[in-house]
């Protein structure tokens, strides 16, 4: 089972790789909506990188609903467990 | 690499460096190779900041065709798609067996427009083509363990296409040393348009950024003998006993041989360092079913000294550095002994006995030698390093380089303008070293904007004696300004040292040119220290060279010197 601080700390890099922009104080509260460069192609990166990370490769119907930080934190750890 | 990896190594590039564009072309979404090779190329260019241009998916040709001429290199990702789009998932309703003779028709006539594509792009700079990577789809009417006639017809087309791309000069990447399965990610082919799963796509990536940026082969192979060129002992079994073939259970050192046969026709140098009785050697060199001639070993260093002993006098002989040579041995401790004499020669052990080890060996051989074409110079080399042994003999048995043997040895230089095409002259600037005036390696696309500069000027210069030909082994590139000549390229091949050929050249420089001064951008490398010393002997302050010193300080010279690169002057 992944750790609370683990899983986050794991879950910014992969954003940060992403986004670069993104400054680590707002990152933990990011979605789609307010991350201008998160398009389809960032989503895409976003779901391979995740995939590499944790080892989770989000089924296409979920990947439509992963669309910021928190959502695919409450994802990470359902699948954790 | 992974991924992640990947975005970090591109979020790090330099944002004050020099650009360095390379479009990738292809017909499917280029989402994560763009990004892999973007990161491959950004770390063997870490000074720059690379861009990867993409254009408009699903038209290939497009964007092979709008691609700028300014861009270091185009590569090319084909997939069966770009051929015939029902070849792919994506747009479906050609797998009848009615439809399947529209689609081999069509995608011949793909083939053909790609090809006239190609080379257009290929006359401005480096074009790189990788074949569909994934296999046909099993839209036949065969069970997929039989092939088709109708799936081996594209195929036939295909390698057809790439024979004559190929012949064009384009490179092609080569699929077989890729890893295999798995390679097609339908899911994700089918959810974002992207056909390779990630791992593959790095390998992808990995071979086409070497394509475009390949690393410099080296220039020599020193070989040990017994047990390694052939099996047995020479001083043991003698030379009638020595073997290399299927009967004696040793053909693989008779493919070391070919392989040594081959590299030494492709210009790389093999040498022998031998624990031996130089007698018993040239018994078995002269074996008529020897697989290399024993023209294209030399130097032979045949004795009972220590290894690292005969690798120095063989590198003396070349004139090259350690770092651009590997050492062939069976006994490790052979090799270990040469390594730490020499910390920069590769080594690599031809375990006899071993023989999948063995072939790794030669894998790697081939690897490490690999070009993508052959030069006149190739051809010559062997010959031409012979010459120049005999020459440095003489000349030290001249007591140095004496007026009256350099007199005698009706030296012919040919200065000629470099061409576009002049693939020597390009490879002479990206592989010297130790005449080398700043170490600066260029991409074609800068070589051929820097010689389309309307000041400047960039001449190849050959050579011969009447010990034999040299061929091209010096450039000089610069730009002229009223009467200074600013030069910022100047190598010239180790093999034509001790001819007075760098005075000869300088000279020609200012009769040619009329100038009063001679700027050179010299940066000191870890390897130039022939041409720091010369330029030392020669310049009144760093970096400039009058004509007034060089009458002072030039020695005799005896060339005769054939200008055909007359310019108009600024």
């Amino acid at each position: 089972m992944l750790r609370m601080n683990d899983l986050e700390h794991r879950l910014r890099r992969c954003f940060h790789a992403v986004f670069p922009a993104l400054s680590d104080s707002v990152i933990s509260t990011v979605s789609v909506e307010g991350v201008s460069q998160w398009d389809s192609v960032a989503h895409v990166t976003l779901l391979e990188v995740i995939h590499e990370e944790f080892g989770v490769l989000a089924a296409e119907d979920d990947a439509e609903q992963l669309t910021s930080f928190p959502a695919w934190m409450d994802y990470l750890r359902q699948r954790g467990q | 690499m992974k991924l992640r990896e990947a975005l970090e190594v591109i979020q790090a590039q330099p944002a004050a460096g020099a650009p360095f564009h390379v479009t990738l072309a292809c017909g499917f979404t280029p989402l994560h190779l763009a990004t892999l090779l973007h990161a491959h190329i950004q770390r063997s260019r870490p000074h720059n900041r690379v861009k990867i241009n993409t254009g408009l998916y699903d038209d290939l040709v497009g964007t092979i065709s709008t691609a700028a001429p300014s861009v270091q290199g185009v590569i090319v990702q084909m997939e069966w798609p770009d051929l015939d789009p029902r070849l792919g998932l994506r747009q479906l309703g050609g797998w009848s067996p009615t439809a399947i003779p529209d689609i081999i028709a069509s995608a011949r006539r793909k083939l053909d427009i790609l090809q006239e594509a190609l080379k257009s792009a290929a006359a401005t700079g480096p074009v790189i083509l990788s074949p569909p990577l994934l296999e046909l789809l099993p839209m036949f009417h065969t069970a997929p363990r039989q092939l088709s006639a109708d799936a081996a017809r594209l195929e036939a087309d295909l390698a057809d296409f790439l024979a004559r791309i190929a012949a064009a000069g384009i490179t092609v990447l080569h699929p077989d040393p890729l890893p295999h399965p798995p390679r097609f990610d339908v899911r994700a082919y089918l959810q974002s348009g992207f056909p390779y799963h990630v791992d593959f796509a790095d390998a992808v990536a990995r071979q086409l950024a070497a394509l475009l940026l390949p690393p410099a082969p080296l220039k020599g192979v020193i070989t040990d003998l017994d047990d390694t060129l052939w099996k047995g002992i020479v001083g043991e079994v003698g030379a009638a006993n020595v073997t290399w073939d299927l009967a004696s259970h040793s053909q693989i050192h008779g493919v070391y041989q070919t392989l040594l046969q081959s590299l030494a026709d492709a210009g790389v140098l093999v040498g022998v360092a031998s624990k031996n009785s130089l007698g018993e050697v040239e018994e078995v060199l002269r074996r008529p079913d020897l697989l290399v001639s024993e023209r294209s070993l030399f130097p032979l260093e045949v004795s009972w000294g220590p290894k690292s002993e005969a690798v120095a006098r063989i590198l003396r002989v070349w004139n090259i550095a350690a770092d651009s040579v590997v050492f062939v041995d069976d006994s490790p401790m052979e090799l270990a002994e040469v390594s730490s004499a020499f910390p920069s020669i590769k080594t690599l052990a031809f375990p006899t006995g071993d023989t999948e080890a063995c072939w790794r060996t030669i894998g790697e051989l081939r690897e490490l030698f690999g070009k993508p074409l052959l030069t006149e110079e190739d051809r010559i080399r062997v010959d031409s390093v012979r010459g120049a042994a005999v020459l440095d003999g003489a000349t030290a048995s001249a007591g140095g380089q004496s007026d009256r043997f350099l007199e005698q040895s009706g030296a012919l230089l040919t200065i000629d303008r470099v061409e576009l095409d002049d693939a020597r002259a390009w490879e002479l600037v990206n592989k010297t070293n130790q005449f080398n005036l700043n170490g600066r390696r260029v991409t074609q696309v800068e070589w051929r904007e820097m010689l389309a500069r309307p000041s400047a000027f960039a001449l190849v210069v050959s050579y011969q004696d009447k010990y034999g030909p040299l061929g091209k082994i010096a450039v000089l590139a610069g730009e002229t300004s009223g009467d200074i000549l600013r030069l910022h390229t100047w190598v010239m091949s180790c093999r034509a040292f001790s001819r007075r050929i760098e005075f000869e050249c300088l000279r020609y420089l200012f009769d040619e040119f009329a100038v009063r001064e001679i700027n050179l951008d010299f940066e000191t490398t870890p390897k130039n220290g022939p041409l720091r010393v010369f330029l030392e002997r020669v310049t009144d302050c760093p970096g400039t060279i009058t004509l007034a010193s060089l009458n002072h300080l030039c020695p005799p010279l005896f060339h005769s010197v054939i200008g055909n690169a007359t310019h108009e002057r600024s």
